[in-house]
């Protein structure tokens, strides 16, 4: 019985957590697939571990900061790939990243990581400024600093073109 | 209400994260992945554990079996010489299994309350496993002969263990014999020879060291040499051989050429054969040689001329004036 409710426990934060943590590492990463490759690589680690990651205090935080490490993994072997392939000569790049086509999305990718992981999360996944500074360790107030920064940015776009439609 | 809620900037973020994916098969995925690395890993478990295990016997057949079977021999050794330790109660000394030990012997009962070395070692076969081990290795051990039921003429069964001859006894593994049937047997004696006949006399000295420092040599002894012709017996001190009797059997007459010294000749003639019996010193070891001559019907002049040799009268037939040799003739068959 205890491991059909730690499956249903584990199943049901899956299922109430998996899309808005993919939704909010896409707009931080551009890529969708990686997006999802990351945060289902962070399920499947809290799955293996699950007998010990569901006793911890915040499992989905744990889940979102594997995440979120898995991501920045995957973007270092990328652009480890992309300056081997800049050595040897070739132009074509072995994994193009999924274009951001609006001026959203190029603003976003100017931005500082930190700066994009604090408004996605806290826009897109809807995480409080605690969660937030919890799942970046970070402090509350560099958690409203890259806020307050990043939103500032971005209403330069947004009062330019207006409200998206 | 936070101060950094934007509906506009939440809005336009919302729609460039996309629509959200699907669950059931992101779900799907990750419980395949994760069964994938929980195979994985019992996988490289038991194959580590194989390998654990693998070089575990490994260790245990590359291990030298010398060692262990060294402890076990110097367990063996250490109960042969715990248990060689005469104590007042004791009976019997344990032999040692190690067939090199040249002091794996059968050591007597000092206990005067103990009748028969026999009985003690049938207490001691009794006793356990270890000691049912002796058989084997005590069965192709030479014979010993008592000497005291031989010389003594109070030999009556009583195991005082006291030397019947009195001899200063010096081995305390050598097992007084006054009681004993004529023939009992003993553990193997790696530098000993293979001797006939052995005859010991009793030594209720204190146990001395499993590997002793005195040679074996200048260990006073009685070996007993019996022929068809009879029986001889010397005894050496170590240097010296000396005639204790010389028995002829029924038939024959006795000659005694050589009775102290370096060797000991006797001679048992009958009609038809002559059965020469010399004893002598191979470092410090009583050594037989018997040689038997057929020769032709001979006169008895012929063993008169021959005991001739001899020093004192009367010998040639046999009850001469050696001390032991009369009486042996006497007990003679």
């Amino acid at each position: 019985m205890d491991d059909l409710t730690s499956i249903d426990d584990y199943e049901s934060m899956f299922r109430a957590h998996y899309g808005r943590l993919v939704r909010a590492l896409t707009v931080v990463s551009g890529s969708h697939e990686a997006a999802a490759d990351a945060v289902q690589s962070a399920f499947v680690k809290a799955h293996v571990r699950w007998r010990r990651v569901r006793h911890y205090d915040d499992p989905v935080a744990w889940i979102r900061r594997v995440a979120i490490n898995e991501l920045r993994d995957e973007a270092r072997r990328n652009g480890r790939k992309q300056r081997a392939v800049e050595r040897l000569g070739s132009m074509t790049p072995l994994s193009t990243p999924e274009p951001v086509l609006d001026e959203m999305g190029l603003l976003l990718a100017e931005l500082p990581r930190q700066q994009r992981l604090a408004v996605s999360l806290y826009y897109v996944d809807q995480l409080s400024v605690a969660e937030i500074a919890t799942a970046l360790k970070l402090s509350e107030g560099a958690v409203k600093f890259h806020l307050h920064r990043g939103r500032e940015r971005l209403r330069t776009v947004l009062m330019g073109k207006g409200t998206p439609e | 209400m936070s101060e950094f809620d934007d509906p506009l900037l939440r809005q336009a973020l919302q729609r460039l994260a996309g629509y959200p994916p699907e669950e059931d098969a992101a779900y799907t995925e990750v419980r395949f992945r994760s069964r994938v690395i929980r195979q994985r890993r019992a996988a490289i478990g038991a194959m580590v554990c194989a390998t654990v295990f693998g070089l575990g016997l490994y260790a245990l057949n590359t291990r030298p079996g010398s060692e262990v079977k060294t402890g076990s021999a110097a367990a063996a050794s250490s109960t042969s010489s715990a248990a060689s330790t005469i104590a007042p109660d004791s009976s019997v000394a344990v032999p040692s299994t190690n067939a090199q030990d040249s002091n794996a012997t059968v050591a007597s009962p000092l206990d005067p309350n103990v009748t028969t070395t026999e009985g003690a070692l049938g207490a001691a076969v009794s006793a356990g496993p270890e000691l049912a081990s002796i058989p084997p290795t005590v069965a192709p051990e030479p014979v010993e002969t008592a000497l005291g039921s031989q010389q003594s003429p109070s030999g009556n069964g009583s195991s005082s263990g006291a030397p019947s001859s009195g001899g200063s006894p010096t081995a305390a593994t050598r097992p007084p014999t006054a009681t004993h049937p004529p023939v009992t047997t003993r553990p193997p004696a790696a530098t000993r020879p293979p001797v006939p006949t052995t005859t010991r006399p009793p030594t209720p000295t204190p146990p001395t060291d499993p590997t002793p420092t005195d040679p074996p040599t200048n260990e006073p002894s009685t070996l007993s040499q019996d022929t068809t012709g009879g029986l001889v017996t010397v005894s050496s001190d170590g240097s010296t051989l000396s005639l204790v009797a010389a028995a002829a059997h029924s038939g024959f007459t006795v000659d005694i050429h050589r009775r102290s010294g370096r060797s000991v000749s006797v001679t048992f003639t009958d009609p038809s054969t002559t059965w020469s019996v010399k004893a002598r010193l191979d470092s410090g070891r009583i050594v037989f040689e018997v040689h038997q001559d057929d020769h032709p019907q001979t006169t008895s002049n012929e063993q008169t001329s021959s005991s001739g040799l001899l020093d004192g009268g009367g010998r040639s037939d046999g009850k001469g004036g050696y001390p032991g040799t009369s009486r042996d003739a006497e007990k003679a068959p």
